[in-house]
């Protein structure tokens, strides 16, 4: 499965800037979570953001996200400039994020889950709603089976009927990821994906996540697991006390200083 | 210039019956992190517990107060233990429905209220001071004068409570991060009956001194004063004790001056222009920082 | 026979508000305290628009003072309520859902709700302050300016609720089973993860909010043409808790459900109070133990059973849905599934 505008003419990822964040600072009453960080990112590639704890990894992707409290900086996506944009507007421009804890609903089924994140959800009138079914009855049946795709790509075929909160924490999570893509994203913002995962899942989930990535997705992994991040990423970005204090290849982070008195401090 | 210091000084009065409710409301919910509707009506148990014992029971009416003022107290605490706690350890318990449910309570304590002592209202025979005292050229009665005494008692009762007693920091850390308190073990069971006895006392002293400003009480006299509370507790930043005075004498100020230049009834004029300008300007209150505030 | 049609009347326009409460409540996750402000203001816009201008009513001893005052037939006062309470709960919603908190705005609603009540009370040029409206003309004197209704025509009124009341049943079906129902139980259950998948969490909880109120002045519109007074000690704040009960204890989230505990709070309890020993000659005990028992079942549901005697219905789709299709060649789900597997062996 390919995702439209990936690919250029000779097959290969169109090296183009998707995502750019400009001086991009956020506060929280007084303290500076995150610090004018420049972070970009292009098409078709995966860029792991690092750091230790309170660096500001997830304040960032919340910000990039509309979720956080962007108190200066520019952030463009796509083409489009998104500063202080609702996190819903953002999601509709295409930039899907996940949680770093479950974000299921967990009083619905899978599948209803599943069609909650259908692009038509979100702009139906109550009008046609009720007196119109045959608007959207063609489009729920065409999800229905995109859904069920989905969800058979991701073992989860056989819960479809089921709670979304019965689910294991693993399953909870290809829930979350089976149904971000649901939403037809360009660019996926994932927030520790592995965090609270064991094992066996957290590798199955890197599977998954590489697949989108040889398709062409664009990602931003915020990520604690250095092992999925080597895996998934093609470069990567280190945060500390709210800047970036180094982007590169992992072998280039590796040897940076600043990063190894950053982890060490 | 007269009539306007009789305003500012039926303002003053207003602004401490109304504060001492607004504290204890806000307060109550700084610590659990919950609403509780039925606050109103703890204030008229308060009363009512007064008139049982004064005239009921034939006790001194002083002494009767006191004891009402630890009946509600104690009647807090049951009602938290008997109904808000269980349904709080319930699985994931989103606070909308504690709010259904002490919306519930409230409703349940008028009815009782209203089954034993019937529609009409009742007295307590309390006459206090009736002198009038002159300060600059404020006009106050003994009783009002009592009346804001006794506020600035509670405030600063509750001031040194918060941040001079065990109890007190015990509180705070739960209305912090009720989670990791519980990680510091501190036992917040125990805080929790704590605070539902001192808000609970305050309600009825807030009870009582309704009781001796309006004279008739029947079961619906205190939730008649949600209108004014719930304005005032989100103009202060709810959760904010403190806040909540400068909100209550907002509104008592306020609406004094509507008493004198427009008429009574345009009351609530200004509790609706309170809560309205609260909610377009400021939804989590003047005070309050993004999270509710206990400072 | 005529106390069972009035009975009738106010349990089937009940069971219409309980729709809607359901809708903002169950379906919504809204706590909206202050329903029976908007079942209110449907009953106050029908009524002055029935009732004719100040001074006229057919009791001439009555003074009564309220806006407008028209004699339009009827269905257009009934139009004009809904309207107006659509109208009102367009601005309460702008105020109501401003922070995070669910809480919040449910205290918010309590407050509003004190002040509208204590406004039309107070002043009386409104609606008549704290008396209320009286002789309302129902629905057959409306049409035929005539006298006081028999029988059949009261029991008309009754099939013209009960036709609301279906069309209402059928379209909040219809509305939670669409797209839109499924962005609001979303919004419901994770306003953020709603977000995040393109949901506009405010607009969908608006719109639900609306649609509700829509469906109290509804049946406030036709309840006040069954009971021809309508004062604010008809509409205080409890008189939410007890659409509210209905809804918790049928079921959050399940239509059926709230039909069923209006059929239970009004048709059961109602009738049962007046077995209650000394209930004849204390009228007040009768009232306070009907409260007191739809408060006590309110709070012991809660705690008990949140979900409610009917909980809600989980949807699932059928399976079979490729089966039957023109195209004899097109690839079904499992097929393609294993496809994609195999694919994902050979990388």
């Amino acid at each position: 499965m390919t995702f439209s505008g990936a690919l250029s003419i000779d097959g290969r990822p169109a090296s183009r800037r998707l995502l750019g964040c400009t001086g991009v600072s956020c506060h929280y009453g007084g303290v500076a979570a995150v610090r004018e960080v420049d972070l970009y990112i292009n098409k078709g590639t995966c860029l792991g953001l690092i750091g230790p704890n309170g660096a500001g990894k997830s304040t960032l992707l919340n910000a990039v996200a509309g979720s956080g409290s962007l108190s200066a900086g520019q952030i463009e996506f796509d083409g489009h400039a998104i500063t202080g944009l609702p996190a819903y507007e953002i999601a509709r421009l295409g930039a899907i994020r996940t949680f770093q804890s479950s974000s299921e609903f967990p009083h619905l089924s899978v599948m209803e889950n599943m069609l909650a994140a259908e692009r038509y959800s979100s702009e139906r009138h109550t009008f046609e709603a009720v007196f119109l079914p045959k608007s959207w009855k063609g489009k729920e049946q065409k999800s229905l089976r995109r859904a069920r795709d989905y969800l058979a790509r991701f073992g989860l075929s056989h819960m479809e009927d089921e709670y979304a909160g019965s689910l294991s924490g693993g399953q909870k999570r290809l829930l979350e990821l089976a149904r971000a893509l649901m939403a037809e994203p360009i660019m996926l913002l994932l927030d520790e994906p592995t965090a609270g995962v064991a094992g066996p899942t957290v590798e199955i989930l890197v599977a998954h996540l590489k697949e989108l990535s040889k398709d062409g997705m664009t990602i931003l992994l915020v990520e604690h697991n250095l092992q999925v991040v080597e895996d998934l990423c093609d470069s990567i970005a280190v945060m500390a006390l709210g800047e970036v204090i180094a982007q590169g290849t992992l072998d280039e982070i590796r040897r940076n200083e600043a990063v190894i008195s950053a982890y060490l401090s | 210039m007269n009539e306007f210091l009789n305003a500012l000084s039926a303002g003053v009065v207003n602004a401490s019956v109304i504060s001492i409710a607004t504290v204890g409301f806000s307060l109550q919910f700084g610590i659990t992190n919950y609403i509780n509707i039925a606050y109103g009506d703890f204030l008229t148990f308060g009363a009512f517990f007064w008139y049982a014992f004064a005239v009921g029971l034939g006790v001194e009416l002083w002494v009767s107060a006191v004891l009402a003022v630890f009946g509600t107290g104690l009647m807090a605490v049951a009602v938290s233990r008997g109904v808000f706690t269980p349904i709080l350890r319930r699985r994931a318990t989103k606070p909308f429905i504690l709010m259904i449910a002490s919306f519930g309570m409230a409703v349940m304590l008028e009815n009782i209220l209203l089954a034993i002592y019937g529609s009409g209202f009742v007295t307590i025979p309390a006459r206090g001071n009736a002198n009038v005292i002159s300060i600059g050229g404020f006009q106050l009665s003994g009783n009002q004068l009592s009346v804001v005494v006794i506020v600035v008692v509670v405030m600063f009762g509750i001031r040194y409570l918060l941040t001079r007693t065990k109890l007190g920091k015990a509180m705070r850390a739960m209305s912090d991060d009720d989670q990791l308190a519980q990680n510091c073990s501190i036992n917040t069971r125990l805080i929790t009956d704590w605070t539902w006895l001192i808000t609970g006392m305050i309600a009825g002293i807030a009870g009582c001194v309704l009781a001796l400003q309006t004279v008739n009480i029947n079961d619906t006299s205190g939730s008649s004063e949600l209108w004014l509370i719930i304005p005032a507790s989100f103009a202060g930043g709810i959760g904010n004790p403190y806040g909540a005075v400068a909100g209550a004498t907002t509104l008592g100020f306020g609406i004094a001056l509507t008493d004198t230049y427009l008429g009574g009834q345009y009351d609530i004029i200004v509790g609706g222009l309170l809560l309205g300008a609260v909610i377009l300007l400021r939804p989590q209150g003047l005070f309050a920082s993004a999270r509710k505030a206990l400072v | 026979m005529s106390y069972l049609l009035i009975v009738g009347i106010f349990v089937v326009t009940n069971m219409i508000a309980a729709l809607g409460l359901n809708l903002q409540l169950g379906f919504g996750g809204i706590v909206n305290l202050a329903f029976i402000l908007f079942f209110a203001c449907g009953a106050y816009f029908t009524a002055v628009f029935t009732i004719g201008p100040p001074g006229s009513s057919q009791d001439h001893l009555l003074a009564q003072t309220y806006l407008f005052g028209a004699r339009f037939p009827w269905p257009f006062p009934l139009i004009v309520g809904v309207l107006a309470t659509i109208a009102l709960g367009y601005v309460v919603a702008r105020l109501l859902f401003r922070n995070e908190r669910d809480d919040f705005a449910g205290l918010a609603a309590v407050a509003i709700f004190l002040i509208c009540w204590n406004a039309v009370g107070d002043w009386g040029g409104l609606f008549n302050g704290w008396n209320g409206l009286s002789a309302i003309p129902q629905l057959y004197q409306s049409i035929s300016q005539g006298g006081y209704e028999s029988q059949t025509e009261m029991a008309v009124y009754l099939g013209v609720c009960v036709v609301f009341a279906v069309g209402s049943y059928w379209y909040c079906q219809r509305l939670i089973l669409s797209p839109f129902g499924r962005s609001l139980k979303a919004v419901r259950e994770n306003r953020a993860a709603a977000s995040a998948l393109g949901i506009n969490p405010n607009q969908a909880t608006r719109k639900a909010f609306i649609i509700g109120c829509a469906l109290a002045g509804l049946s406030g519109g036709l309840f006040v043409q069954g009971a021809t007074v309508w004062s604010p000690s008809t509409w205080a704040l409890p008189e939410t808790v007890a659409l509210i009960a209905a809804v918790i204890l049928g079921g959050r989230g399940n239509n059926f459900g709230s039909i069923m505990g209006i059929v239970f709070f009004q048709g059961v309890l109602n009738e049962g109070a007046h077995l209650i020993p000394g209930s004849a000659q204390n009228g007040n005990l009768i009232a306070a133990t009907q409260w007191i028992v739809i408060s006590l079942t309110t709070v012991l549901v809660l705690w008990a059973r949140p979900a409610g005697i009917f909980p809600e219905r989980k949807r699932i789709w059928p399976k079979d849905i490729d089966r039957g299709l023109e195209r004899p060649d097109q690839i079904s789900a499992e097929s393609l599934a294993r496809s994609l597997d195999s694919a994902g062996e050979t990388k």
